[in-house]
């Protein structure tokens, strides 16, 4: 399944990448990261809007582009390219507030059986790592991409 | 370290590269979600950093 999502761009090192939201709100520049956490091979996942009157990324403001499903599919892209680049790599990602991460923990039981093709899967639930299931209520996420 | 065009061919889409983009190498975008996301780990750790799922 392919799923309808933005036209990517990144700098050389595949860490950083951006996209434009275009939606009802009008077109919105957004940014994705990777961040280095402090474990080796751990990254953070964190996107958010670029506000171009301020210069500022602000990762918490609702767009409300209704454009929410293809934004998600196009931030799953940016992890397959960087875990494509980073094959060591795993990545951390949790909702920048607890609604966020239910969305986030909702794509990911929709869409598993496709995840699960590509990436190991863990959640975090009650600071104990598990192996993903189906209905927990993970507060964060880690994946790694399986071996192509 | 694979290029492009390797990458491009499988499922990820093409990723235009541009080197502007290069101004945020080494620079943290998101500052308040890398702390939080580090605390997080500083409670509940990291699984040894697990290559694999065995499905058994």
């Amino acid at each position: 399944m392919k799923l309808d999502r933005y036209q990517l761009k990144s700098g050389r090192n595949l860490t950083t990448f951006e996209f434009l939201s275009e939606g009802s709100k009008g077109k919105i520049i957004k940014l994705v990261q990777f961040q280095p956490m402090n474990l080796v091979n751990l990254y953070n996942l964190a996107f958010g809007d670029l506000d171009l009157l301020t210069g500022k990324i602000d990762d918490k403001v609702i767009t409300d582009n209704d454009d929410s499903e293809k934004v998600l599919a196009t931030v799953v892209a940016a992890v397959y390219a960087f875990t494509g680049q980073y094959s060591d790599a795993w990545v951390y990602a949790t909702g920048s507030t607890v609604t966020r991460t239910r969305l986030y923990r909702m794509g990911i039981n929709r869409y598993l059986d496709i995840v699960e093709e590509d990436f190991d899967i863990m959640g975090e639930e009650q600071s104990e790592w598990e192996w993903y299931e189906k209905g927990k209520d993970y507060q964060a996420f880690a994946v790694h991409r399986k071996n192509q | 370290m694979k290029t492009m065009l390797e990458i491009n061919q499988k499922k990820v889409p093409a990723v235009r590269i541009d080197p502007s983009l290069d101004k945020y190498n080494n620079v943290v975008l998101f500052p308040e979600k890398l702390t939080k996301a580090n605390e997080q780990l500083n409670k509940s750790g990291f699984p040894k950093l697990p290559k694999k799922k065995h499905n058994c």
